[in-house]
């Protein structure tokens, strides 16, 4: 067994899929292991974190790669593949359902609120400029957040982003400064040492 | 945007170079600034590792039921190699190669079996007038041979009657007849037989065999050839034997086999007349 898991653990996401095409049910454990959390945290963002929409649309997206594998180019990086897909799965949403910007608060209602009576000062800190980005973050572009989260959340680099979105690192670069920006004015207040 | 990250998160705003000041200043504009920025980064890098979310295990199940669906009767535990050589058979493994090679050598060996064989054995042609020119060369050296022991005994002997033969002579010459007795025989290109006679005389005369037609190709030629030429000495010398025989009755045999003969003052024509044929 240990060979067998050695064997596809040294194998690419691109061999992954397919193998996986072929039948092979451990290559698809392997690539859902890889790739479900990730996958699950981006939606959870970009779907006003929202976890069973979330969790539905990382089911939709495997379902979608098991019936056409040949949708993925195997010339291409899966993993920038997989973004690109879920930002289109995400656009085609938003122009489902109204953007609300006026939703209540922004706040993530899966977020237990912190005790300050149990949890110690850097905790409630913490909490609370969770909450205070996940309003921010709403007030961007969807443009500017999608770029911004997918450097910081999901660990591309500015050559990925591009790849994903198929734009130019110029213009990653240039979105992604302006969101660096402006979330870092607007979370200024809630910086450790103006709590203080 | 990576250097810029890099920059802030790694470095302060006192140690900046020139470049990487020009880098910062994009963002920053102050020291203030860019300590802000540095606090950002900071709280930013904590919520990503918060944020992690596990999915829950009823999606993995359902996901398990569609790919066995899409695939089924595909067991579990099977695993796929990443990749599988495709094995070329060697040339001589090749079914069509071994029939190829077996075909050239058995021509190869049929050809040179054939070959061989013309060389050793001539077509029956060719084999038939080899044997008839072997034959007549046989008999030829035989008669040569006949006549190399007559001519050793070419001097008179006495002969009993064990010895004596009778033989129906084209000209006989005795001791004691005269040249005059004898009738002439013909030239050279007539067959001249010597024979032993009587009892008390003996001659020997050699006949000679003409040398008609004979192939140059055959290998009994050269022996016949030999012969030939050792009949035309010979008949040289028995030509004169003869006389020699009339004026030197006791056989010289020392004569014999000289090329050089000394012969008398006689013509020859004048002796053959004397000869008379028995017959």
């Amino acid at each position: 067994m240990r060979v067998i898991r050695k064997e596809y653990d040294q194998m690419t996401d691109e061999q992954l899929v397919i193998a996986m095409a072929g039948g092979d049910q451990r290559a698809f454990d392997k690539l859902y292991g890889r790739y479900s959390s990730a996958l699950l945290s981006y939606f959870m963002r970009m779907l006003w974190r929202d976890r069973e929409k979330s969790e539905d649309f990382v089911h939709d997206f495997f379902t979608k790669l098991i019936h056409r594998p040949e949708l993925f180019d195997t010339t291409r990086s899966f993993k920038t593949w997989m973004y690109s897909v879920a930002s289109n799965m995400c656009k085609n949403e938003y122009k489902k359902q109204e953007i609300r910007k006026n939703t209540s608060n922004g706040l993530d209602h899966t977020y237990a609120v912190s005790d300050a009576s149990k949890n110690t000062e850097s905790e409630v800190h913490h909490a609370l400029f969770k909450e205070a980005y996940n309003y921010q973050i709403t007030q961007l572009e969807y443009k500017h957040r999608e770029v911004f989260e997918m450097r910081h959340f999901d660990g591309l680099s500015i050559k990925e982003i591009a790849e994903a979105l198929e734009i130019s690192e110029g213009t990653i670069k240039s979105r992604l400064f302006y969101a660096t920006k402006y979330l870092a004015q607007g979370l200024k207040e809630y910086q450790p040492e103006h709590t203080k | 945007m990576n250097t810029f990250d890099e920059i802030i998160q790694t470095k302060a705003y006192r140690d900046l170079t020139p470049d990487e000041l020009s880098i910062v200043r994009e963002l920053v504009s102050s020291e203030q600034e860019f300590n802000e920025m540095k606090a950002f980064y900071t709280e930013i890098g904590q919520l990503s590792v918060s944020t992690r979310e596990e999915v829950s295990s009823s999606v993995k199940s359902s996901l398990n039921a569609v790919f066995r669906a899409k695939h089924p009767g595909i067991q579990q535990h099977w695993s796929t190699p990443a990749l599988e050589e495709k094995k070329v058979a060697p040339l001589y493994n090749r079914s069509w190669f071994r029939i190829a090679a077996i075909f050239v050598i058995s021509a190869g060996i049929a050809t040179i079996w054939f070959a061989t064989r013309e060389e050793h054995f001539p077509s029956k042609k060719e084999s038939v007038q080899l044997a008839k020119m072997e034959q007549t060369a046989h008999k030829t050296d035989q008669k040569e041979e006949d006549n190399t022991t007559s001519l050793k005994t070419k001097k008179q002997f006495p002969v009993n009657e064990v010895t004596s033969r009778k033989y129906t002579a084209s000209s006989t010459i005795s001791k004691n007849q005269s040249a005059e007795d004898l009738s002439p025989l013909n030239s050279l290109a007539a067959p001249i037989t010597y024979l032993e006679t009587d009892k008390e005389n003996t001659y020997f005369l050699l006949e000679k065999q003409e040398s008609t037609t004979l192939s140059a190709n055959s290998p009994g030629l050269s022996s016949m050839l030999r012969a030939e030429k050792k009949s035309d000495e010979l008949s040289g010398y028995f030509a004169k034997a003869g006389m020699d025989a009339d004026l030197n009755p006791t056989g010289n045999k020392e004569s014999f086999g000289r090329k050089e003969v000394k012969t008398p003052d006689i013509s020859t024509n004048d002796l053959l007349s004397l000869i008379e044929p028995s017959f």
